[in-house]
């Protein structure tokens, strides 16, 4: 069964952002050296990813649309942008 | 344990919108890696991407039901007739103007056949004998990808098309023709060429697709319509 616990709309996105944030540097804690440079890779690819389809955006209505979760809304885009630095894993 | 075990950990501490925003980490970092050219390899961007493509998956509390490619159903379902086919297609070229433009492509919602479509018993048991019990989440989307460059990066889609059931409508191209990409875990990328009539089904929220960018001459319009398990 599919758990919803809240609905998903802009704001609860935005809003769960300082959390996952706290939680992903919980998370980092327990890495091996190697997981955290494959983390590292993660984080870094995404904010690359994100950085490289704002040329794409700029013509578009941005926001979280359902079904779509491409793309959200601009603070979730520019939270997961700073990511890298936030959890000290800028290259 | 491996960081895809640790995700999965991380996974069940997580909201529905701290999960949505991992889903989203993962599936720009895939984006991201997915034209490299080994990603088989032993290399740590090989390795994140792997990571990130099978977490996706692990996310989805429905995740032992996901099939190896993702894909529940592909063909031409029996129930499907001339006359119905006919009317959606007629309905997304009149709904065409109300289209509103997300990221790069355009999408008109719940317009009235394709919202009677999506919840058919006939729809909703093609799923269900397959996978289980299965519902219609009431959504129902016609998209067009009618312009040179648009098209959809790699992505996953969120609770509403857990299950995403695409049927293609209408596809014109004169010289080179996009593809529906699927993105299984450890395989090749799967590419797709849907006729009009003709409908997949697969487990959206958990295996990366994307639309390929339609070209000079091309123009492609779908409807899909939202399912989930229960």
């Amino acid at each position: 069964m599919i758990k919803s616990e809240q609905k998903l709309d802009t704001e609860a996105l935005n809003a769960s952002l300082p959390s996952l944030t706290r939680k992903l540097k919980e998370l980092q804690k327990g890495l091996s050296e190697e997981e955290q440079a494959v983390f590292s890779s993660i984080i870094n690819s995404a904010a690359l990813h994100l950085e490289s389809t704002k040329a794409i955006d700029a013509a578009a209505e941005i926001r979280y649309m359902k079904p779509i979760s491409a793309v959200a809304s601009v603070t979730v885009r520019n939270t997961l942008l700073k990511l890298p630095k936030t959890l000290n894993l800028n290259k | 344990m491996e960081l895809k075990d640790k995700l999965e950990q991380l996974a069940d501490t997580l909201t529905s919108a701290e999960k949505a925003c991992l889903k989203l980490i993962l599936a720009n970092a895939v984006a991201e890696s997915i034209d490299d050219a080994d990603l088989s390899a032993d290399t740590i961007k090989a390795k994140a991407f792997r990571t990130s493509v099978v977490s996706i998956s692990r996310l989805q509390s429905h995740k032992d039901l996901i099939p190896e490619n993702g894909i529940v159903f592909r063909g031409y379902p029996e129930f499907l007739t001339n006359e119905t086919l006919t009317n959606l297609q007629k309905e997304s070229k009149d709904v065409r103007s109300q289209a509103i433009r997300f990221h790069d492509h355009f999408v008109v919602s719940n317009a009235p056949v394709a919202k009677s479509f999506a919840s058919s018993p006939e729809l909703n048991n093609l799923l269900s004998e397959r996978i289980g019990a299965t519902e219609p989440t009431g959504k129902a989307n016609y998209i067009y990808y009618d312009e040179i460059g648009m098209g959809i990066e790699p992505h996953i889609d969120n609770e509403d098309f857990s299950l995403n059931v695409i049927m293609m409508l209408n596809h014109e191209w004169s010289d080179q023709k996009s593809a529906l990409v699927l993105f299984p875990y450890d395989k090749p990328p799967v590419k797709m060429f849907l006729q009009p009539g003709e409908l997949i089904a697969f487990f959206a929220d958990s295996v990366i697709h994307s639309r390929e960018r339609i070209s000079k001459g091309e123009k492609v319009s779908i409807v899909a319509f939202g399912f989930r398990p229960v």
